[in-house]
């Protein structure tokens, strides 16, 4: 309790220093320091503190400023000598990257935004004016697909395979690893079973997993039979 | 003195009148030079910092407005300007203690200003203690004792609130007192 009202009184000391208190607080001041000789002590090393630090700043620097060319200030400070340009430059690299960004932004968006409009109704005719995108975007939606139909029809290699009464489609499918769908399509069957020994036109295409040689004997090759339908 | 601040004196200045420059000049150059020596001490860079005060003052006075006295805009002036030297000469001490450190070069100390006439033992420990405290404690103590400032003036020069002057004031002097109190300690044993 006492050290707390010592660190009080410590506080308005300090106070007191830098400028005048209020009277009810100088007077509480006054009496604490009357009956406290600590706080006494506190004062005094505080003033004490103050002469020093005013006297050795004061011998320390003690030196008189050297005269000082107007001329030369006004040159300085002439703003169409220094200044002017400094600020320009200043001003510029500060603010330079808001248009920088604001261009940055347009041009990807303009780029974004006239690439489908451009395209889209030109697929047969080519833009003038720029000739790279117009060649370059529409073209492979139209000719991936043709490529895609033609590859279909052409690289799906076909062979005939002797199949004996009461195999099954599904069978046969799965021993060349194709879709029974597809090897029925081919043939024009219905039902799963087969009837009666046929020879069956057998669809390899490129995207399905290519024949398994696990069944070389009973493939028959289209030389042999040139007309797989008949 | 009065008349200075008056608004002709200024508006002379601002349209780059030889005697109206002059006499800003003569009036307020032997306080600029002791804030900046104050802040630097070192009385060449000082003289140089005052130059550049008056020379940025100049440049601006056209956004000078009279709500803070023309004293304190340009002590504020030249606080900034003596800070910023102060900032860069931290940099240089540092990349030299760096070079030197990879480099391995002895350097001759340098003779620094602030142990220049010292006799007193208990002076010298003041001084020093009063150089180690550091820009925000130290400028506030500088501007106090040396320069007579009240607390409203060196807020307004520093641009921070009055009670945060208060504060360091009451910090910067009670490091100092522990600081004498050691001193005096050591001495009496």
């Amino acid at each position: 309790m006492k050290h707390n009202s010592h660190k009080k009184f410590h506080t308005l000391l300090q106070f007191a220093a830098d400028q005048p208190l209020r009277r009810e607080q100088q007077t509480l001041l006054d009496r604490h320091l009357a009956e406290c000789s600590e706080c006494r002590q506190y004062a005094h090393s505080l003033d004490a503190v103050e002469n020093d630090l005013r006297r050795v700043m004061q011998q320390q620097w003690n030196v008189r400023p050297q005269p000082l060319s107007v001329a030369a200030i006004q040159t300085h400070s002439n703003p169409m000598v220094l200044p002017l340009p400094r600020r320009s430059v200043a001003a510029f690299g500060k603010f330079a990257f808001i248009p920088m960004l604001a261009l940055t932004i347009f041009m990807v968006l303009t780029v974004r935004m006239t690439n489908p409009q451009k395209t889209s109704p030109n697929l047969g005719i080519p833009v003038s004016g720029t000739p790279s995108m117009a060649m370059l975007i529409p073209k492979p939606p139209a000719s991936a697909s043709a490529a895609a139909s033609s590859t279909n029809a052409q690289a799906c290699k076909q062979v005939t395979y002797a199949a004996q009464a009461n195999e099954t489609v599904y069978g046969i499918a799965i021993k060349y690893g194709v879709s029974k769908e597809s090897i029925a399509a081919a043939n024009g069957l219905n039902a799963d079973k087969l009837d009666a020994p046929q020879t069956l036109v057998i669809p390899l295409c490129p995207n399905t997993p290519i024949e398994t040689p696990t069944v070389p004997n009973t493939l028959t090759l289209p030389s042999n039979n040139p007309s797989p339908r008949g | 003195m009065e008349p200075l601040t008056s608004s002709h004196v200024i508006a002379g200045c601002i349209a780059g009148d030889d005697s109206a420059i002059e006499r800003l000049v003569s009036e307020y150059q032997p306080g600029i030079f002791r804030l900046t020596l104050s802040v630097l001490n070192d009385p060449v860079e000082a003289n140089e910092a005052t130059q550049d005060t008056f020379i940025a003052a100049l440049g601006a006075l056209k956004n000078y407005r009279e709500n803070s006295t023309l004293k304190a805009w340009l002590y504020t002036i030249g606080l900034n300007i003596s800070r910023n030297r102060l900032r860069k000469r931290k940099t240089l001490q540092r990349l030299n203690a760096t070079l030197q450190s990879i480099f391995r070069i002895q350097s001759q100390k340098m003779a620094s200003p602030e142990e220049a006439i010292i006799q007193n033992e208990k002076d010298a420990a003041l001084w020093k203690a009063l150089n180690q405290l550091g820009e925000k404690h130290r400028i506030p103590l500088v501007l106090r004792y040396f320069h007579n400032l009240s607390v409203t003036e060196i807020a307004e020069i520093m641009n921070i609130n009055e009670g945060t002057i208060h504060s360091r004031l009451h910090i910067g002097r009670e490091r100092l007192r522990v600081e004498l109190e050691k001193q005096s300690g050591f001495s009496g044993a």
